[in-house]
């Protein structure tokens, strides 16, 4: 059925491709919004992938691969939108993701003190990608590994790395409030 | 102590709770947005090749007779362009044109694409395709409807809109002369320009117009030098040459103006071209006119 869809857009059916993007968009959505930590850009990484997808869906090779080269894109969208906001961050004052995340909606930031959601904020894109396309998208690692465009063994190594990153944000998360309680 | 399989077991719960939800009527934005673009056709190179139409520079040297400035109506004399004529092969009601494009870069490419899409379909013209076989083309089918010096005129024209503020005491301007070294824009028009609308009226129930209404910081711009230079020039120019010199007659207040083209047959421009051209914006810096 999807397949179908695929075909028909490929050949020029625009009502088939919004049918697409239809079935794909709240996942999307939530993909790019977990990688990026923001809505507003997770919003700009889709608008790219779909744009992207349309203009690009003729050249499709397999159209019953359609999922994982719909995720290709966004993840590329993605790095593409965390490069920006990288060299913005640059520009401007310098802050740590961490930092930044709470510059940009500072009344959000306090109000979510969850440990977790704050060590996942301090992982690198990429590592928020395999974790994302892993635990939230229940993609295997191969697939996983196909999406962001890596051999097998380097999205291994890198699901690997993501975790023990979180670990050790975890871990940073948790020190300041050891330390102050042992200071008091 | 958080262990490997705690982690990764709250993992899915929280990336899940974590995941935001995008606002209703957001996806119906996005994808009415890609509906107006072209597809790629199957084999072509996209990280490495580019296209480039093909015409003849000197149709920049396009005209316009009358502008019209709130209630002021300047006439200015008209220059005559030139065309360049794409091969055509006839189809049944519809002329199909496939322009060979050299290579460009691909950012550039992929811009340019997009603006002479949108300057095409401005115009009437719907089935555009960039294409590539041994080598690059723009496809499309013109339409009885459509003029084809308007594609032509649409093909061959970077967009560079800008009004001039004009030194006192310099030579009056003359239409299709190139702007002198120093003489500098009163604003950024392609940020500027907010709305581009094709209409009649204005002047004559049978002449087009372009009517084009500005930002705030081009209004005040124009409102504040108009103000001062009343009796002066303004001068017109797109793509480097002067499109038209009106005299400022009064202070131009209302962020409004109405550009008239006028119905010659060797007209470079007409409003239909120009409206589509400045709606679509100028083509990207780097991409070539031949």
């Amino acid at each position: 059925m999807q397949t179908d869809l695929v075909e028909q857009a490929m050949r020029g059916n625009h009502d088939a491709f919004a049918d697409l993007a239809t079935r794909a968009w709240a996942k999307l959505y939530g993909t790019a919004g977990l990688i990026l930590g923001d809505d507003g850009y997770a919003q700009e990484a889709v608008q790219a992938a779909l744009i992207r997808a349309w203009r690009d869906l003729p050249t499709l090779r397999h159209p019953d691969r359609f999922d994982a080269w719909l995720y290709r894109l966004l993840v590329n969208a993605c790095r593409d939108e965390a490069r920006r906001r990288q060299r913005g961050r640059q520009r401007e004052i310098g802050l740590d993701g961490l930092q930044a995340a709470a510059a940009d909606n500072p009344v959000a930031w306090l109000a979510d003190r969850d440990e977790l959601d704050r060590a996942f904020a301090r992982l690198t894109p990429d590592h928020r990608a395999i974790l994302t396309l892993i635990y939230y998208r229940d993609l295997t690692v191969p697939e996983a590994a196909a999406v962001i465009g890596t051999p097998l063994g380097t999205a291994k190594s890198r699901l690997h790395r993501a975790l023990d990153a979180l670990r050790a944000a975890l871990a940073a998360e948790r020190r300041p409030r050891i330390e102050q309680e042992m200071g008091t | 102590m958080t262990g490997r399989d705690d982690l990764e077991g709250r993992l899915p719960a929280f990336l899940a709770n974590r995941a935001p939800s995008p606002e209703p009527g957001l996806l119906d934005d996005l994808v009415r947005q890609t509906a107006d673009l072209p597809q790629r056709r199957r084999g072509l190179m996209l990280a490495s090749i580019g296209w480039l139409v093909v015409g003849a520079a000197a149709a920049v040297a396009v005209l316009v007779g009358v502008v019209v400035f709130g209630s002021g109506l300047v006439q200015t004399p008209v220059a005559p362009g030139t065309h360049a004529t794409p091969s055509a092969t006839p189809a049944p009601g519809m002329t199909t044109v496939s322009l060979p494009v050299p290579v460009q870069e691909k950012a550039i490419v992929e811009q340019a694409e997009m603006v002479f899409a949108n300057r095409l379909k401005a115009l009437g013209i719907g089935t555009f395709t960039a294409s590539a076989g041994n080598d690059l083309r723009f496809t499309f089918l013109i339409p009885p409807s459509v003029d084809p010096a308007d594609v032509d005129a649409v093909l061959h024209t970077a967009g560079r809109i800008e009004w001039l503020a004009w030194p006192d005491g310099a030579p009056t301007p003359n239409v299709g002369d190139p702007v002198p070294q120093g003489v500098l824009p009163l604003f950024d028009a392609a940020s500027q320009i907010t709305s581009v609308k094709l209409t009649t009226g204005h002047t004559s129930p049978q002449v087009p117009e372009v009517e084009l209404t500005f930002g705030p910081v081009a209004t005040e711009a124009l409102a504040t030098y108009t103000t001062s230079h009343i009796g002066q020039p303004l001068p017109l120019a797109l793509d480097g040459r002067i499109l038209t010199a009106p005299i400022i007659l009064s202070p131009l207040t209302g962020g409004d103006v109405i550009i008239t083209t006028p119905s010659v047959p060797d007209a470079g421009l007409s409003a239909a071209a120009l409206a589509a051209i400045l709606k679509s914006g100028p083509v990207p810096s780097g991409w070539t006119l031949p």
